[in-house]
Protein backbone atom coordinates (compact mmCIF):
# COMPACT_ATOMS: atom_id res chain seq x y z
CA UNK A 1 0.00 0.00 0.00
CA UNK A 2 1.46 3.39 -1.02
CA UNK A 3 0.38 6.59 -2.30
CA UNK A 4 1.85 7.31 -6.24
CA UNK A 5 1.59 11.21 -7.28
CA UNK A 6 1.87 11.85 -10.99
CA UNK A 7 1.87 14.53 -12.93
CA UNK A 8 0.24 16.86 -9.80
CA UNK A 9 -0.43 20.71 -10.20
CA UNK A 10 -1.78 23.16 -8.01
CA UNK A 11 -2.24 26.91 -8.91
CA UNK A 12 -3.63 29.65 -7.33
CA UNK A 13 -4.74 32.59 -9.20
CA UNK A 14 -2.33 31.62 -11.99
CA UNK A 15 0.54 30.86 -9.82
CA UNK A 16 1.82 27.15 -9.85
CA UNK A 17 2.50 26.24 -6.37
CA UNK A 18 3.02 22.49 -6.44
CA UNK A 19 4.56 20.84 -9.57
CA UNK A 20 5.07 17.61 -8.94
CA UNK A 21 5.97 14.56 -11.77
CA UNK A 22 6.18 11.82 -10.16
CA UNK A 23 6.40 10.95 -6.17
CA UNK A 24 5.64 7.71 -4.46
CA UNK A 25 5.61 7.39 -0.64
CA UNK A 26 6.02 3.99 0.50
CA UNK A 27 4.02 2.88 4.11
CA UNK A 28 5.89 1.63 6.83
CA UNK A 29 7.95 4.90 7.09
CA UNK A 30 7.82 8.31 8.30
CA UNK A 31 8.13 10.61 5.11
CA UNK A 32 9.46 13.86 5.20
CA UNK A 33 8.96 16.67 3.19
CA UNK A 34 10.78 19.43 4.02
CA UNK A 35 11.35 22.69 2.68
CA UNK A 36 11.25 27.21 3.34
CA UNK A 37 8.10 28.85 3.30
CA UNK A 38 6.24 29.03 0.46
CA UNK A 39 7.66 26.40 -0.97
CA UNK A 40 4.22 24.22 -1.24
CA UNK A 41 4.56 21.46 1.07
CA UNK A 42 1.59 22.26 3.10
CA UNK A 43 0.04 22.36 0.20
CA UNK A 44 1.09 19.12 -1.28
CA UNK A 45 0.08 17.23 2.03
CA UNK A 46 -3.22 18.73 2.41
CA UNK A 47 -3.99 17.57 -1.59
CA UNK A 48 -3.23 14.49 -0.47
CA UNK A 49 -5.59 13.94 2.69
CA UNK A 50 -8.14 15.49 0.31
CA UNK A 51 -8.25 18.88 1.97
CA UNK A 52 -7.05 21.15 -0.64
CA UNK A 53 -8.61 19.90 -4.03
CA UNK A 54 -5.74 19.64 -7.16
CA UNK A 55 -5.90 21.83 -9.82
CA UNK A 56 -4.47 18.81 -12.60
CA UNK A 57 -2.81 15.27 -11.51
CA UNK A 58 -3.74 11.91 -10.11
CA UNK A 59 -2.99 10.65 -6.54
CA UNK A 60 -3.96 7.15 -6.14
CA UNK A 61 -3.78 5.80 -2.70
CA UNK A 62 -5.69 2.91 -1.58
CA UNK A 63 -6.99 4.41 1.43
CA UNK A 64 -10.29 6.08 2.62
CA UNK A 65 -10.57 8.96 3.99
CA UNK A 66 -11.71 7.65 7.24
CA UNK A 67 -8.30 5.98 7.87
CA UNK A 68 -6.02 8.84 7.50
CA UNK A 69 -5.98 11.69 9.64
CA UNK A 70 -4.54 15.09 9.01
CA UNK A 71 -2.67 17.06 11.93
CA UNK A 72 -2.86 20.90 11.44
CA UNK A 73 -0.26 22.98 12.11
CA UNK A 74 -2.18 25.33 14.48
CA UNK A 75 -4.43 22.70 16.40
CA UNK A 76 -8.16 23.39 16.51
CA UNK A 77 -9.45 21.85 19.22
CA UNK A 78 -13.49 21.92 19.81
CA UNK A 79 -14.29 24.40 22.71
CA UNK A 80 -15.40 21.57 25.37
CA UNK A 81 -13.20 19.57 27.59
CA UNK A 82 -10.23 17.64 26.46
CA UNK A 83 -12.01 14.11 26.91
CA UNK A 84 -14.48 15.08 24.94
CA UNK A 85 -12.70 16.11 21.94
CA UNK A 86 -10.88 13.02 22.41
CA UNK A 87 -13.64 10.92 21.75
CA UNK A 88 -15.20 12.92 19.37
CA UNK A 89 -13.64 10.95 16.23
CA UNK A 90 -15.09 7.61 17.59
CA UNK A 91 -18.64 9.46 17.53
CA UNK A 92 -18.44 10.41 14.08
CA UNK A 93 -18.05 6.62 13.60
CA UNK A 94 -20.91 5.82 16.12
CA UNK A 95 -19.03 3.74 18.28
CA UNK A 96 -20.87 2.42 21.48
CA UNK A 97 -20.45 4.72 24.72
CA UNK A 98 -18.83 2.15 26.67
CA UNK A 99 -16.05 1.08 24.07
CA UNK A 100 -15.41 4.91 23.50
CA UNK A 101 -14.94 5.67 27.26
CA UNK A 102 -12.55 2.34 27.27
CA UNK A 103 -10.50 3.66 24.67
CA UNK A 104 -10.56 7.54 25.53
CA UNK A 105 -9.25 6.31 29.17
CA UNK A 106 -6.28 4.72 27.21
CA UNK A 107 -5.19 7.55 24.61
CA UNK A 108 -5.13 9.90 28.39
CA UNK A 109 -3.18 7.58 30.04
CA UNK A 110 -0.91 7.07 27.12
CA UNK A 111 -0.72 10.62 26.19
CA UNK A 112 -0.15 11.16 29.91
CA UNK A 113 -3.31 14.06 29.90
CA UNK A 114 -5.03 12.77 32.94
CA UNK A 115 -4.71 16.22 34.94
CA UNK A 116 -6.29 17.77 32.52
CA UNK A 117 -8.83 15.58 30.86
CA UNK A 118 -11.91 17.89 32.41
CA UNK A 119 -10.74 20.97 31.16
CA UNK A 120 -11.65 23.14 28.33
CA UNK A 121 -9.14 22.77 25.56
CA UNK A 122 -9.77 26.09 24.97
CA UNK A 123 -8.00 26.61 27.77
CA UNK A 124 -4.90 25.11 27.02
CA UNK A 125 -0.83 25.68 26.44
CA UNK A 126 0.45 25.50 22.92
CA UNK A 127 2.23 22.33 23.45
CA UNK A 128 -0.44 20.83 25.64
CA UNK A 129 -3.30 21.61 23.09
CA UNK A 130 -0.83 19.74 20.69
CA UNK A 131 -0.54 16.99 22.84
CA UNK A 132 -4.33 16.55 22.61
CA UNK A 133 -4.77 17.15 18.99
CA UNK A 134 -2.20 14.05 18.73
CA UNK A 135 -4.47 12.04 20.86
CA UNK A 136 -7.97 13.06 19.31
CA UNK A 137 -6.09 11.56 16.02
CA UNK A 138 -4.85 8.81 16.97
CA UNK A 139 -7.67 7.66 19.14
CA UNK A 140 -9.51 5.98 16.00
CA UNK A 141 -6.34 3.78 14.97
CA UNK A 142 -6.04 5.31 11.52
CA UNK A 143 -3.63 4.09 8.97
CA UNK A 144 -1.61 7.02 8.12
CA UNK A 145 -1.47 10.67 9.66
CA UNK A 146 -0.18 13.49 7.92
CA UNK A 147 1.80 15.63 10.18
CA UNK A 148 1.56 19.87 9.17
CA UNK A 149 4.69 21.15 11.30
CA UNK A 150 3.24 19.72 14.57
CA UNK A 151 5.75 21.24 16.74
CA UNK A 152 6.12 24.74 14.63
CA UNK A 153 4.22 26.82 17.69
CA UNK A 154 5.57 24.71 20.85
CA UNK A 155 8.06 25.41 23.57
CA UNK A 156 11.49 23.26 23.26
CA UNK A 157 9.83 20.64 26.28
CA UNK A 158 6.84 19.63 24.60
CA UNK A 159 8.59 19.48 21.26
CA UNK A 160 10.53 16.86 22.84
CA UNK A 161 7.60 15.33 24.10
CA UNK A 162 5.44 15.24 20.64
CA UNK A 163 8.90 14.31 19.29
CA UNK A 164 9.02 11.12 21.53
CA UNK A 165 5.42 10.00 21.04
CA UNK A 166 6.27 10.30 17.60
CA UNK A 167 8.58 8.13 17.76
CA UNK A 168 6.81 5.35 19.19
CA UNK A 169 3.98 5.04 16.98
CA UNK A 170 4.00 2.48 14.16
CA UNK A 171 1.72 4.06 12.15
CA UNK A 172 2.54 5.58 8.34
CA UNK A 173 3.35 8.94 8.73
CA UNK A 174 4.11 12.19 6.65
CA UNK A 175 6.01 15.28 8.20
CA UNK A 176 6.00 18.06 6.66
CA UNK A 177 8.92 20.53 8.34
CA UNK A 178 11.25 23.32 7.35
CA UNK A 179 12.76 21.91 10.85
CA UNK A 180 15.89 20.32 9.31
CA UNK A 181 16.92 18.86 13.03
CA UNK A 182 13.79 17.70 13.49
CA UNK A 183 12.93 15.73 9.87
CA UNK A 184 17.13 14.30 10.21
CA UNK A 185 15.46 13.29 14.18
CA UNK A 186 12.33 11.42 12.78
CA UNK A 187 12.01 11.10 9.32
CA UNK A 188 13.28 7.33 7.30
CA UNK A 189 13.42 8.99 3.99
CA UNK A 190 12.98 12.62 2.90
CA UNK A 191 11.60 15.18 -0.07
CA UNK A 192 13.46 18.67 -0.19
CA UNK A 193 11.16 21.02 -2.22
CA UNK A 194 11.35 24.55 -3.54
CA UNK A 195 8.75 26.58 -5.24
CA UNK A 196 6.52 23.53 -5.69
CA UNK A 197 8.76 21.70 -6.77
CA UNK A 198 11.28 18.46 -5.55
CA UNK A 199 14.81 19.14 -5.81
CA UNK A 200 16.24 17.00 -3.92
CA UNK A 201 15.21 12.74 -2.56
CA UNK A 202 16.83 10.50 -0.19
CA UNK A 203 18.05 9.39 3.23
CA UNK A 204 17.56 12.24 5.45
CA UNK A 205 21.71 12.71 6.23
CA UNK A 206 21.58 12.54 2.42
CA UNK A 207 19.42 15.37 1.73
CA UNK A 208 19.83 17.80 4.45
CA UNK A 209 23.71 18.03 3.97
CA UNK A 210 22.80 19.00 0.30
CA UNK A 211 23.93 22.03 -0.79
CA UNK A 212 20.83 22.79 -2.50
CA UNK A 213 19.85 23.47 1.11
CA UNK A 214 21.66 26.57 0.82
CA UNK A 215 19.29 27.96 -1.63
CA UNK A 216 16.22 26.90 -0.13
CA UNK B 1 -33.62 67.91 39.66
CA UNK B 2 -37.08 67.71 41.44
CA UNK B 3 -39.14 66.71 39.13
CA UNK B 4 -36.29 63.66 37.42
CA UNK B 5 -36.58 62.25 41.12
CA UNK B 6 -40.17 62.56 41.44
CA UNK B 7 -40.48 61.14 37.95
CA UNK B 8 -38.53 57.69 39.25
CA UNK B 9 -40.76 57.45 42.47
CA UNK B 10 -43.83 57.53 40.29
CA UNK B 11 -42.36 55.64 37.84
CA UNK B 12 -41.68 52.52 40.49
CA UNK B 13 -45.42 52.99 41.68
CA UNK B 14 -46.45 52.83 38.04
CA UNK B 15 -44.61 49.55 37.33
CA UNK B 16 -45.46 47.83 40.95
CA UNK B 17 -49.14 49.61 40.35
CA UNK B 18 -51.03 46.89 38.52
CA UNK B 19 -51.30 49.24 35.47
CA UNK B 20 -53.11 47.46 32.44
CA UNK B 21 -52.41 49.53 30.07
CA UNK B 22 -48.80 49.75 30.79
CA UNK B 23 -48.33 45.67 31.03
CA UNK B 24 -49.86 45.69 27.79
CA UNK B 25 -48.03 47.91 26.04
CA UNK B 26 -44.63 45.99 27.57
CA UNK B 27 -46.12 42.82 26.46
CA UNK B 28 -46.87 43.92 22.88
CA UNK B 29 -43.48 45.31 22.80
CA UNK B 30 -41.58 41.99 23.51
CA UNK B 31 -44.63 39.88 21.23
CA UNK B 32 -43.67 42.32 18.22
CA UNK B 33 -39.74 42.10 18.75
CA UNK B 34 -39.32 38.30 19.87
CA UNK B 35 -41.97 37.23 16.75
CA UNK B 36 -39.52 39.43 14.18
CA UNK B 37 -36.20 38.24 16.18
CA UNK B 38 -37.88 34.36 15.88
CA UNK B 39 -38.89 34.72 11.76
CA UNK B 40 -35.70 36.72 11.41
CA UNK B 41 -33.20 34.25 12.75
CA UNK B 42 -34.44 31.28 11.12
CA UNK B 43 -33.54 32.55 7.96
CA UNK B 44 -30.48 34.39 8.42
CA UNK B 45 -28.72 31.43 10.54
CA UNK B 46 -29.00 28.80 8.08
CA UNK B 47 -28.16 31.74 5.07
CA UNK B 48 -25.36 33.07 7.21
CA UNK B 49 -24.07 29.68 7.46
CA UNK B 50 -24.45 28.52 4.02
CA UNK B 51 -22.92 32.30 2.70
CA UNK B 52 -20.06 32.28 5.11
CA UNK B 53 -19.12 28.59 4.01
CA UNK B 54 -18.95 28.67 0.55
CA UNK B 55 -17.77 30.39 -1.82
CA UNK B 56 -20.10 31.70 -4.76
CA UNK B 57 -19.82 34.26 -7.76
CA UNK B 58 -20.91 37.66 -6.28
CA UNK B 59 -19.91 37.02 -2.65
CA UNK B 60 -18.35 40.44 -2.29
CA UNK B 61 -21.16 42.44 -3.39
CA UNK B 62 -23.27 40.20 -0.99
CA UNK B 63 -21.24 41.22 1.91
CA UNK B 64 -21.34 44.61 1.04
CA UNK B 65 -24.82 44.89 0.81
CA UNK B 66 -25.25 42.66 4.05
CA UNK B 67 -23.24 45.08 5.89
CA UNK B 68 -24.86 48.40 4.55
CA UNK B 69 -28.35 47.11 5.31
CA UNK B 70 -27.28 46.58 9.46
CA UNK B 71 -26.87 50.25 9.27
CA UNK B 72 -29.78 51.60 7.80
CA UNK B 73 -32.15 53.71 9.27
CA UNK B 74 -34.78 52.54 11.39
CA UNK B 75 -37.06 55.87 9.98
CA UNK B 76 -36.15 54.97 6.63
CA UNK B 77 -37.12 50.95 6.54
CA UNK B 78 -39.93 51.72 8.00
CA UNK B 79 -40.66 54.56 5.31
CA UNK B 80 -40.24 51.95 2.73
CA UNK B 81 -42.43 49.20 4.15
CA UNK B 82 -45.30 51.86 4.97
CA UNK B 83 -44.93 52.42 1.36
CA UNK B 84 -45.74 49.33 0.30
CA UNK B 85 -48.64 48.37 2.93
CA UNK B 86 -50.30 51.84 1.72
CA UNK B 87 -53.66 51.50 0.54
CA UNK B 88 -52.39 52.45 -2.40
CA UNK B 89 -49.22 50.55 -2.58
CA UNK B 90 -47.98 47.14 -4.21
CA UNK B 91 -49.50 45.02 -0.92
CA UNK B 92 -52.32 47.64 0.16
CA UNK B 93 -55.07 44.43 -0.50
CA UNK B 94 -53.20 43.35 2.60
CA UNK B 95 -54.61 46.12 4.85
CA UNK B 96 -51.47 45.72 6.96
CA UNK B 97 -51.85 49.73 7.69
CA UNK B 98 -51.51 50.25 11.32
CA UNK B 99 -51.18 46.70 12.39
CA UNK B 100 -49.32 44.25 14.39
CA UNK B 101 -47.97 42.25 11.30
CA UNK B 102 -47.16 45.62 9.91
CA UNK B 103 -44.54 46.15 12.59
CA UNK B 104 -43.51 42.35 12.98
CA UNK B 105 -42.79 42.81 8.97
CA UNK B 106 -40.87 45.53 9.56
CA UNK B 107 -38.54 45.09 12.48
CA UNK B 108 -37.79 41.08 10.98
CA UNK B 109 -36.45 44.00 7.62
CA UNK B 110 -35.05 45.39 10.31
CA UNK B 111 -33.21 42.40 12.20
CA UNK B 112 -32.96 40.30 9.70
CA UNK B 113 -29.38 41.63 7.99
CA UNK B 114 -27.71 42.21 11.67
CA UNK B 115 -28.37 38.73 12.27
CA UNK B 116 -27.07 37.24 9.19
CA UNK B 117 -24.11 40.39 8.90
CA UNK B 118 -23.01 39.17 12.21
CA UNK B 119 -23.15 35.20 11.80
CA UNK B 120 -21.55 35.72 8.11
CA UNK B 121 -18.47 37.55 9.49
CA UNK B 122 -18.24 34.71 12.44
CA UNK B 123 -18.91 31.56 9.59
CA UNK B 124 -16.44 33.58 6.94
CA UNK B 125 -13.88 33.89 9.85
CA UNK B 126 -13.90 30.12 11.37
CA UNK B 127 -15.95 28.26 9.24
CA UNK B 128 -13.89 26.43 7.29
CA UNK B 129 -10.92 25.31 9.85
CA UNK B 130 -13.83 23.96 11.78
CA UNK B 131 -15.01 22.01 8.63
CA UNK B 132 -11.38 20.70 7.79
CA UNK B 133 -11.21 19.72 11.36
CA UNK B 134 -13.95 17.68 11.61
CA UNK B 135 -13.39 16.39 7.98
CA UNK B 136 -10.12 15.00 8.81
CA UNK B 137 -11.79 13.55 11.99
CA UNK B 138 -13.98 11.71 10.09
CA UNK B 139 -17.38 13.44 10.74
CA UNK B 140 -20.46 13.24 8.12
CA UNK B 141 -21.09 16.96 6.82
CA UNK B 142 -24.54 16.40 8.81
CA UNK B 143 -21.94 16.10 12.07
CA UNK B 144 -19.82 18.87 10.82
CA UNK B 145 -23.09 21.18 10.55
CA UNK B 146 -23.77 20.40 14.25
CA UNK B 147 -20.34 20.73 15.12
CA UNK B 148 -20.30 24.22 13.19
CA UNK B 149 -23.11 25.35 15.04
CA UNK B 150 -21.81 24.37 18.22
CA UNK B 151 -18.20 25.69 17.74
CA UNK B 152 -19.90 28.92 16.66
CA UNK B 153 -22.81 29.40 19.41
CA UNK B 154 -21.43 31.97 21.18
CA UNK B 155 -21.30 34.13 17.94
CA UNK B 156 -24.66 33.04 17.04
CA UNK B 157 -26.42 33.75 20.62
CA UNK B 158 -24.26 37.40 20.47
CA UNK B 159 -25.88 37.41 16.76
CA UNK B 160 -29.44 36.94 17.94
CA UNK B 161 -29.58 38.85 20.82
CA UNK B 162 -27.72 42.17 19.12
CA UNK B 163 -31.05 41.70 16.99
CA UNK B 164 -33.06 41.85 19.47
CA UNK B 165 -31.82 44.69 21.31
CA UNK B 166 -32.14 46.79 17.91
CA UNK B 167 -35.94 45.10 17.60
CA UNK B 168 -36.78 46.32 21.27
CA UNK B 169 -35.06 49.64 21.12
CA UNK B 170 -36.41 50.74 18.08
CA UNK B 171 -38.95 53.49 17.30
CA UNK B 172 -38.93 55.23 13.63
CA UNK B 173 -40.60 51.76 12.11
CA UNK B 174 -42.67 50.86 14.42
CA UNK B 175 -44.20 54.89 14.87
CA UNK B 176 -44.60 54.55 10.84
CA UNK B 177 -45.85 51.39 10.07
CA UNK B 178 -47.54 50.82 13.71
CA UNK B 179 -49.06 54.43 14.03
CA UNK B 180 -48.89 53.62 18.07
CA UNK B 181 -52.68 53.12 18.21
CA UNK B 182 -53.94 53.26 21.73
CA UNK B 183 -54.35 49.55 22.94
CA UNK B 184 -53.57 48.51 19.46
CA UNK B 185 -50.23 49.05 17.85
CA UNK B 186 -48.46 51.30 21.15
CA UNK B 187 -45.13 50.53 22.24
CA UNK B 188 -42.78 51.14 24.89
CA UNK B 189 -40.66 53.14 23.01
CA UNK B 190 -43.53 54.11 20.86
CA UNK B 191 -45.60 55.46 24.06
CA UNK B 192 -42.36 56.75 25.67
CA UNK B 193 -41.51 59.81 22.63
CA UNK B 194 -45.14 60.15 22.87
CA UNK B 195 -45.12 60.98 27.27
CA UNK B 196 -42.22 62.59 26.98
CA UNK B 197 -43.49 64.97 24.27
CA UNK B 198 -46.47 65.46 26.71
CA UNK B 199 -43.97 66.01 29.60
CA UNK B 200 -45.02 63.22 31.61
CA UNK B 201 -42.11 61.79 32.52
CA UNK B 202 -42.81 59.73 34.92
CA UNK B 203 -44.37 57.08 32.48
CA UNK B 204 -41.21 57.65 29.79
CA UNK B 205 -39.44 56.89 33.21
CA UNK B 206 -41.10 53.80 34.14
CA UNK B 207 -41.14 52.28 30.64
CA UNK B 208 -37.35 53.14 30.27
CA UNK B 209 -36.75 51.39 33.33
CA UNK B 210 -38.39 48.45 31.96
CA UNK B 211 -36.61 48.50 28.65
CA UNK B 212 -33.22 48.74 30.61
CA UNK B 213 -34.69 45.43 32.96
CA UNK B 214 -35.21 43.65 29.66
CA UNK B 215 -32.13 43.92 27.82
CA UNK B 216 -30.45 43.15 31.19
CA UNK B 217 -32.11 40.07 31.58
CA UNK B 218 -31.66 39.21 28.02
CA UNK B 219 -27.74 39.75 28.45
CA UNK B 220 -27.65 38.43 31.93
CA UNK B 221 -29.50 34.81 30.35
CA UNK B 222 -26.96 35.32 27.39
CA UNK B 223 -23.84 34.91 29.66
CA UNK B 224 -24.98 32.41 32.09
CA UNK B 225 -25.44 30.03 29.00
CA UNK B 226 -22.90 31.21 27.06
CA UNK B 227 -20.36 30.63 30.40
CA UNK B 228 -22.12 27.30 31.30
CA UNK B 229 -20.07 25.82 27.86
CA UNK B 230 -16.83 27.59 29.00
CA UNK B 231 -16.39 25.29 32.16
Amino acid sequence: MMIKINNLIKEYKGKRVVDIQALDIPEGMVFGIVGGNGSGKSTLLKMIAELEEKTYGVINKDISLSEMVYLFQKPHLFNTSVRKNIAYPLEFRKWDKRNIELRVDEMIEKFDLGHLSHQNAMKLSGGEAQKVNLARALVFNPKWIFLDEPTANIDPKSTRQIESILKSLDINMILVTHNLNQASRLCDHVILMSEGKIIDAGQPEDVLNNEALLYV
Amino acid sequence: MDYILQGFKEAFFLIFSGNLEIYSIIVLSLLVSLTSVIIASAVSIPLGIFTGLNNFRGKKLFTRVTYTLMGIPPVVLGLLVFLFIARRGPLGFLNLKYTVAAMIVAQTLLVFPIILGNIFSSVNAHGKVIMLSCKTLGASKIQTLWILVKELRRNILIAVVTGFGRAISEVGAVMIVGGNIKDKTRTMTTYIVMQNSMGKYEVSIALGIVLLAIVFVINGLLHKFVGAHDD
